[in-house]
């Protein structure tokens, strides 16, 4: 994965696939304490108990089209490359929230990349799926919800490139009243 | 075009499209306008698929064709990614592989306007994905 927005497309996927429903992707970035924090919890179908720790072996994998699972091992060797760790939370039935972190002043964390682009794709796709974006910074946090997008356009698809050209810009545009680092 | 930055620029834009002749009379009947969904698993993004998705979004809208462009999981054409299934109203979902800038370009061009078949078909003995 070239940047961190493509390392959160591709869990959140997962979610997809675990059957969420709600779908919350936050981004803490912190000059002061030197840290960016990713969560991403679903109330998806969860994970096993016994399964929990077999989930960040790359070999390991629920799929049967192909014997590999790389999503969580490329993320979590990544956030450890920056100083970083990455956890798993999850109870089956209830959810899985995956926390992962890196120091980020760190040279081997990856950048941010089109996080607007990476939420908008999402929210456009699985439009049944409540997806909530949460950025926080020093300066302050912008928080955006599919669903309120969904009921301003009231029947006409996200999924039309004008609307996700400019639901991006929205985003992109608030992101950076927030000063986030790439 | 003002620049958007809150929910209610969004909103004015929607009455815009809904004035425009655009997709009014598409939007309840999704399945009367072309629809393009890339996979979008590990496979799929590792080999650039988000790159073709907002190739596709920017590409349409400039080129002003009506279009829906979603984003799906692995259809398990791994070696082929990025892939993408094309649905062209009334004809069967087409699977394309090793889809770049390039091809992407081709198929707007050449399958989506023209209807003309263009290389990089993953043949099918093949189930659409039908999410």
């Amino acid at each position: 994965m070239k940047d961190l927005s493509l390392h959160i497309l591709d869990i959140a996927e997962n979610s997809i696939r675990g059957k969420a429903t709600q779908l919350a992707i936050e981004i803490v970035q912190s000059r002061t304490n030197d840290m960016l924090t990713i969560k991403i919890a679903d109330n998806g179908t969860g994970i096993p108990a016994d399964r929990l720790e077999t989930v960040t072996d790359p070999f390991y994998t629920t799929r049967t089209t192909r014997k590999m699972g790389l999503g969580l091992p490329l993320l979590q060797m990544n956030a450890e490359m920056a100083d970083g760790s990455l956890t798993i939370n999850s109870t089956e039935g209830v959810g899985t929230k995956v926390i992962v972190n890196f120091r980020l002043s760190h040279l081997n964390r990856q950048p941010l990349g089109d996080v607007a682009g990476v939420v908008v794709g999402l929210a456009a796709s699985y439009e049944n799926v409540n997806l909530t974006f949460n950025f926080e910074t020093d300066k302050g946090t912008y928080q955006l919800i599919s669903h309120d997008i969904k009921t301003i356009l009231d029947g006409h698809p996200m999924s039309d490139p004008q609307i996700m050209e400019a639901l991006s810009e929205m985003i992109r545009e608030n992101l950076k009243d927030l000063e986030i680092t790439q | 075009m003002t620049k958007i930055r809150t929910l209610d620029d969004l909103r004015n834009l929607r009455t815009n499209l809904r004035q425009g002749m655009d997709m009014r009379e598409n939007a309840d009947n999704p399945d009367s306008v072309v629809q393009i969904k890339v996979a979008m698993a590990t496979c799929g993004i590792a080999s650039g698929a988000k790159k073709t998705m907002d190739f596709f979004v920017t590409e349409l809208r400039k080129r002003q064709i009506t279009a829906l462009v979603t984003q799906t999981g692995c259809m398990g054409y791994c070696y082929a990614e990025p892939t993408i299934e094309v649905t062209i109203p009334g004809k069967t979902p087409v699977v394309f592989g090793n889809v770049t800038e390039n091809v992407a370009d081709e198929i707007i061009e050449k399958y989506i306007k023209k209807g003309e078949l263009v290389d990089g078909i993953i043949p099918q003995t093949f189930n659409p994905i039908d999410k």
